[in-house]
C-alpha cells in the first residue's frame, strides 16, 4: 500500500466522521473498528471526534455571544464617561465586577469638591436577576453602618433607566498587596484581619453576607483602614424581613473568585454566614502563607469544583516563607484549617468565634481550633500531668461530662441558641468521633481495658441523649448509625481490638440499625445511608458467627452482601463501591466455608464468593493495575481461594491459587518495600504453598516455600521486636522449616531452628505471663525438642522433658 | 494569515475598510442596545455590505467573497476585543480567571482567543471548515447563504460543520491553547 500523506489521512478522518455520525449510536462500533483496520491511531483519533461531537453542545454559539455581550457591554461602560447620573459626573472608569462597573465621579451640584464611586449596573447577561440583587443590595447597604464598610451614599436609576449605586470612594490598596509591600509582620496582619472580621461581623449581624470577600474587595486605606466594597452579591439572611428573591441563590454561585469561593457556593448550595467565615480563612490563608490555599490546574469548573470541595489545603506553614514556618505552625495552622473546613457545621459557628481565637492565639491562650478541639484540650492536659492513661480517661470523661451538662440546658435557651448549637456540635463530635480516636489511641497500652470499657459507656450514654435529640437530622442519624457501629466493634468484634462483649456489641449493632434503616426506607436513594446499613450487617455477621450464631452470622452477611451488590450495580464506574462489593463477598464466603473462621461448613459456597470477588477485583486492576488497594484483596481473595480450594481436596488448584496470590503480594512488596502488611501477607502465602507441597508429597518444593516464608518472618520480627504476633509468626515458621530439614536429613540445622523458635517462645511467656496460648507454644517446643534430641542427645533430651512437664502443669487440664 | 482572494484580487484592498465599517456599524449598533443584548453579527455583516457594495460599486459576484472576509474581520473584531481583554487583567497584577466570566458560558481556555487559534490550526489542515465555521457561527449566516457562499450543498454544510465543531470542541477541551 503506497505511503498516505498526511491529507489523505485527514480526508478517510473525514469520511470516517461523517459516516459514524449518521450511522446509529449502538452501531458506531463497527465504524471504529474499520477505522482500527487501515490505521490504529486513526481509529483513536475518530473515537476521540466522536465523543467531542457527542458532548459539544452550544459551545461555540456561547463563546461568541459572550464575546459579543461583552463587547457591547465595554462599548456601552466606555460611553458613560462625562455623562451625569442622578446629581453625580462621572468622571473615569475604576473596576468592573461581576455585576457592573464602578466609576469615579463627582457631585455636580454642591460646592465643595466630593468623589464618590458610582456604580453602574451592567447592561449584561443577568439583567432581570441583577436588578432584582441590586434592588436587594440597596436596602441592605443601607443598613449597614460601619466604619470598616464603605457607605452607602445614594441610589436611582439613570434617565435611560440603568439602576446605579452612588458609594464612598475609597482609595487604597486590596489587603494583601498592602501587608506584602510593607512587609507586615504576622501580629499585625492577624490585628488587621480581625478589623475585617469586625466588619463583616457588623453585616452579619444586619442579616447581610457578603458571599464575595476577596483582597479586591478589602481595601486598607493609606492610614491603615480597612473598608470592605462590595457587598455586591449579597443576599440577606433568611429571617430578615424581605423576602429572599427566588433565584438569587441559583445563579449568584457563579459570581464568584474560585480561590475564595466556599465549597457550598462551588456547588451551588444554599450559602450562610458560614461561606463568609470559609472565605475570610482563604483570606488569612493568603496573608499568613503568602499564597492561596489552592491551586487550580484549569479554570474549567469541573476542576474548580473536584479543588474547593476534596482537596484538603496544607498547612499554611508548610508552603509559607521558611522564616515563618515555625511560627504559623500549631495554632494558626490550626485556626487557618478550621475555617476552611470543606463542611460548613465544622467551621467557627461565627465570623466573631474565628477572630476571637486569634484573639486568643495573639494573647497566649489555646486556642479553640484543632483537629478535635476536646483531644486537643485532653492533649495539653496528658502533656502536663504525667498520669496514668486510665486515671486520665477518668478525669477527662469528668470534665466532658460537666460539659455535656451544660449543653442540654443551654439548648433550651432561645438566645443562647448559636452558642448552644456549637456544644452540640462538640458533643456528637465527642460522642461520633473523639471517644473513638482516644479509645484507639490507647488500646494498645498495657493495663488500658478499665479506661476503654468507661470511654464506651461514656460514649453510649452521649449517644443515646443525641439519639433522642436528632428529630430529623438526616446527617445527624447516618453519623449516630456509624457510632454504634463502631461501638459495637469495640464492645465486641473479633476483628480488630476490642472488649470481648459480644452480646453488647450485638445490641449496639441493633441500635444502628434501629436508626439507619429508617433512613433508608424514606429515603431509598440515600446511598450513604444504605452503605451505612450494609456494613452494620456486614459486622454484625463478624460477631454473631463467632459468638456460636453461624445460621444468624450467614444471613446478616448475606444481607450485607444485597446492599453492596445495589450500590456497586449503580455505579459499575465507581471503584470503591465495586472494591465494597468484592469484599463482602469474601465476607459471605468466609462464613459459609472457610475452615479458618467459624462456618456454616459450605466450603463449595465459598469457593463460589471468592471467585465472584477475585473476577470483580481482577476487573479493577484491568482497570488500574497498579492500585494497591485492588491487590492487597487480591492477594486476600487468592489465599482465601486456596484454603477452600485445599479443604474441597483441590490441592493442585489450591497450589495454583496461593503462587497467584504470593506473586500479587511479592510484587507489592517490591513496589512498597516498606509496606509491612504486604510483608506479612507475602510471608503467609510461601507458607501456605510449604503446607500444600508438604501434603502434596513434594518435601522439597514444601521446604523451598518454609524458607521463602522464614526469610520474610524474620525481616519482620527483626524490623519490629516489641511485636509478639511478628515473633510468633516466626516462630511457627521455624518449627515448620526445622521438622522440613529434619525429613531431608539436615538435623543439624534442624535442631538449630528448633532452639531458636524455643528461644522466642520463652522469651514470649516471659513476656506475657498470663497468656495460656504463649505456654501452650512453649510447651510445644519443648516437647518437639525432647523428641528430636531423644536419640542424639539424651541428656537434653530430659532436660527438656522435665521443663515440658513443669509448663503442662500450669496449663489448665483439658 | 488571510486567505488570497484568489481571482479577485480587489478584494483585499477593502479589507481594513470592511474591518472598519464592521466595528463603526458595531458602535453605532451597540449604544443603542437594551441591556443584555448580544452583538448581531449577521445584521453587521449585512449592513456593511450593502453600504461598500454601494459605495464600492461591488458587482454580484463579488458578493461570496466579500462576506467570506467579512467573516473572518467579525472574527478578528471579537479576538481582538478579547485580547484586550485579557491584557487589561494582566495589566492588574497577577489576578486570577473568576468565575463571573464564566458566567458569560466561558472560562479562559473557553474563549474567543483560544477558540482563534484552535482555528488557526484547524487551518493548517482544512482551511475549508474554517471558512464554514467563521461564516455560519461567527458571522451567523444560514446554513443556505453558508452554503451558496461556499458553493456546496447545505447538506456538505452540515456535515463539515458537526466535524469542525467536534474537532474544535476537542481542542478546546485538551487545552490546546495558552491557559491563562
Amino acid at each position: 500500500m503506497a505511503e498516505r500523506t498526511p491529507s489523505d489521512r485527514w480526508q478517510e478522518l473525514k469520511e470516517l466522521f461523517e459516516e459514524a455520525v449518521e450511522t446509529p449510536a449502538g452501531q458506531r462500533e463497527r465504524v471504529l473498528a474499520r477505522a482500527a483496520r487501515l490505521d490504529g491511531s486513526l481509529a483513536g483519533e475518530l473515537k476521540s471526534l466522536l465523543d467531542a461531537h457527542d458532548r459539544e453542545g452550544r459551545f461555540l454559539e456561547d463563546i461568541v455571544a459572550s464575546e459579543g455581550r461583552d463587547l457591547v457591554a465595554m462599548t456601552r461602560d466606555g460611553a458613560f464617561v462625562g455623562r451625569r447620573v442622578g446629581s453625580y459626573e462621572l468622571v473615569r472608569q475604576i473596576g468592573t465586577g461581576g455585576m457592573g462597573t464602578v466609576f469615579l465621579a463627582r457631585r455636580t451640584d454642591s460646592e465643595y469638591e466630593s468623589q464618590v464611586a458610582v456604580k453602574l449596573i451592567r447592561p449584561g447577561v443577568l439583567s432581570e436577576e441583577a436588578l432584582r440583587r441590586f434592588r436587594a443590595e440597596r436596602q441592605a447597604l443601607a443598613n449597614l453602618n460601619h466604619a470598616g464598610i464603605a457607605k452607602l451614599l445614594d441610589g436611582g436609576t439613570t434617565v435611560d433607566g440603568l439602576p446605579f449605586l452612588v458609594m464612598e470612594y475609597v482609595e487604597g490598596d486590596p489587603i494583601d498587596a498592602w501587608c506584602d509591600s510593607r512587609g507586615l509582620p504576622v501580629e499585625e496582619r492577624l490585628a488587621l484581619f480581625r478589623s475585617v472580621c469586625g466588619a463583616v461581623e457588623h453585616a452579619h449581624r444586619h442579616m447581610v453576607i457578603h458571599r464575595d470577600l476577596k483582597p479586591a474587595n478589602i481595601l486598607v486605606t493609606a492610614s491603615g483602614e480597612v473598608k470592605l466594597l462590595d457587598f455586591g452579591i449579597a443576599k440577606l439572611l433568611p429571617g430578615a424581613e424581605w423576602a429572599e428573591p427566588a433565584g438569587l441563590t441559583q445563579t449568584a454561585q457563579r459570581v464568584m473568585t474560585p480561590d475564595y469561593a466556599s465549597p457550598e457556593q462551588i456547588l451551588g448550595q444554599r450559602v450562610a454566614a458560614s461561606s463568609d467565615v470559609y472565605s475570610l480563612g482563604v483570606l488569612l490563608y493568603r496573608l499568613l502563607a503568602g499564597r492561596p490555599p489552592y491551586h487550580f490546574g484549569s479554570d474549567r469548573a469541573s476542576e474548580i469544583e473536584r479543588v474547593v470541595c476534596e482537596q484538603e489545603p496544607p498547612r499554611p506553614s508548610a508552603v509559607a516563607d521558611p522564616a515563618l514556618r515555625r511560627r504559623l505552625r500549631g495554632d494558626l495552622d490550626d485556626v487557618v484549617l478550621q475555617a476552611l473546613r470543606k463542611e460548613p457545621e465544622r467551621r467557627y459557628g461565627s465570623v466573631e468565634q474565628f477572630s476571637n481565637d486569634i484573639r486568643r492565639h495573639l494573647e497566649g491562650l489555646p486556642v479553640r481550633a484543632r483537629p478535635g478541639t476536646l483531644a486537643y484540650r485532653a492533649g495539653k492536659f496528658l502533656r502536663r500531668h504525667h498520669i496514668g492513661v486510665a486515671a486520665a480517661a477518668v478525669v477527662l470523661l469528668a470534665l466532658l461530662s460537666g460539659l455535656a451538662a451544660t449543653i442540654w440546658q443551654a439548648r433550651i435557651a432561645r438566645a443562647e441558641r448559636a452558642r448552644a448549637e456549637e456544644r452540640f456540635d462538640d458533643v456528637r463530635r465527642l460522642a461520633t468521633s473523639f471517644l473513638f480516636e482516644f479509645h484507639d489511641a490507647v488500646q494498645d497500652l498495657p493495663g488500658s481495658t478499665p479506661a476503654r470499657k468507661l470511654v464506651v459507656q461514656r460514649a453510649l450514654q452521649y449517644l443515646d441523649r443525641l439519639a433522642k435529640e436528632a428529630g430529623d437530622d438526616t446527617s445527624l442519624k447516618r453519623d449516630l448509625a456509624s457510632a454504634y457501629q463502631r461501638i459495637g466493634d469495640v464492645q465486641g468484634n473479633p476483628n480488630n481490638a476490642n472488649l470481648g462483649d459480644s452480646a453488647s456489641a450485638l445490641k449496639s449493632y441493633r441500635k444502628a440499625l434501629s436508626i439507619a434503616e429508617p433512613l433508608v426506607l424514606d429515603n431509598p436513594s440515600d446511598a450513604q445511608a444504605r452503605r451505612t446499613v450494609g456494613v452494620i450487617y456486614e459486622k454484625m455477621g463478624d460477631v454473631l458467627a463467632w459468638s456460636g450464631s453461624i445460621g444468624a452470622g450467614v444471613s446478616a452477611a448475606r444481607r450485607s452482601l444485597g446492599f453492596f451488590e445495589a450500590l456497586a450495580r449503580e455505579a459499575p464506574q465507581d471503584v470503591a463501591k465495586q472494591r465494597s462489593l468484592a469484599i463482602s463477598h469474601i465476607k459471605v464466603g468466609d462464613v459459609s466455608g472457610n475452615p479458618s473462621f467459624p462456618n456454616d461448613g459450605n466450603p463449595s459456597e465459598a469457593l463460589e464468593h471468592y471467585r465472584v470477588s477475585s473476577a470483580i477485583l481482577e476487573d479493577l486492576s484491568k482497570r488500574d493495575p497498579a492500585d494497591p488497594r485492588t491487590r492487597r484483596f487480591l492477594g486476600i481473595v487468592h489465599e482465601r481461594l486456596g484454603t477452600v480450594l485445599n479443604e474441597l481436596g483441590e490441592t493442585s488448584q489450591a497450589l495454583e491459587a496461593y503462587r497467584r496470590s504470593f506473586a500479587i503480594r511479592e510484587a507489592l512488596v517490591a513496589d512498597q518495600p516498606n509496606n509491612t502488611d504486604a510483608r506479612r501477607d507475602a510471608a503467609i502465602a510461601s507458607e501456605k504453598i510449604g503446607d500444600v507441597l508438604k501434603v502434596m508429597g513434594d518435601p522439597k518444593g514444601a521446604l523451598e516455600g518454609y524458607s521463602k516464608a522464614l526469610a520474610g518472618f524474620e525481616s519482620l520480627a527483626a524490623a519490629d521486636p516489641e511485636n509478639a504476633n511478628a515473633s510468633r509468626s516466626l516462630s511457627i515458621i521455624q518449627m515448620k522449616m526445622g521438622e522440613g530439614l529434619a525429613g531431608a536429613g539436615r538435623p543439624d540445622e534442624a535442631l538449630a531452628l528448633y532452639k531458636k523458635a524455643l528461644a522466642i517462645r520463652e522469651k514470649l511467656s516471659a513476656s506475657d505471663p498470663a497468656s495460656l496460648q504463649a505456654r501452650r507454644d512453649l510447651l510445644d517446643s519443648l516437647a518437639g525438642l525432647a523428641r528430636f534430641t531423644a536419640s542424639t542427645h539424651p541428656a537434653e533430651s530430659r532436660d527438656y522433658e522435665a521443663r515440658a512437664r513443669a509448663v503442662e502443669k500450669s496449663l489448665p487440664k483439658g | 494569515m488571510i486567505d488570497s482572494a484568489r481571482g479577485r484580487p480587489h478584494l483585499d484592498t477593502l479589507m481594513p475598510e470592511i474591518y472598519e465599517e464592521l466595528r463603526r456599524l458595531a458602535r453605532k449598533a451597540m449604544s443603542s442596545e437594551g441591556a443584555g443584548s448580544t452583538l448581531q453579527t449577521t445584521a453587521l455583516v449585512h449592513e456593511a455590505y450593502l453600504r461598500l457594495a454601494n459605495i464600492r460599486n461591488l458587482d454580484v459576484g463579488s458578493r461570496p467573497q466579500f462576506f467570506s472576509l467579512a467573516a473572518r474581520m467579525m472574527r478578528r473584531i471579537l479576538v481582538d476585543h478579547a485580547r484586550a481583554r485579557r491584557s487589561a487583567k494582566r495589566g492588574g497584577g497577577a489576578q486570577r480567571v473568576t468565575l463571573s466570566e464564566e458566567i458569560a458560558g466561558q472560562s479562559s481556555s473557553f474563549d474567543l482567543v483560544a477558540l482563534d487559534q484552535a482555528l488557526d490550526r484547524l487551518a493548517a489542515r482544512d482551511e475549508k471548515l474554517v471558512r464554514i465555521v467563521e461564516l455560519r457561527f461567527i458571522a451567523g449566516l444560514s446554513v443556505e447563504e453558508t452554503a451558496e457562499i461556499v458553493e456546496v450543498s447545505p447538506t456538505t454544510i452540515k456535515r463539515e460543520s458537526a466535524l469542525a465543531r467536534a474537532w474544535l470542541f476537542r481542542e478546546l477541551m485538551d487545552g490546546g491553547a495558552d491557559a491563562v
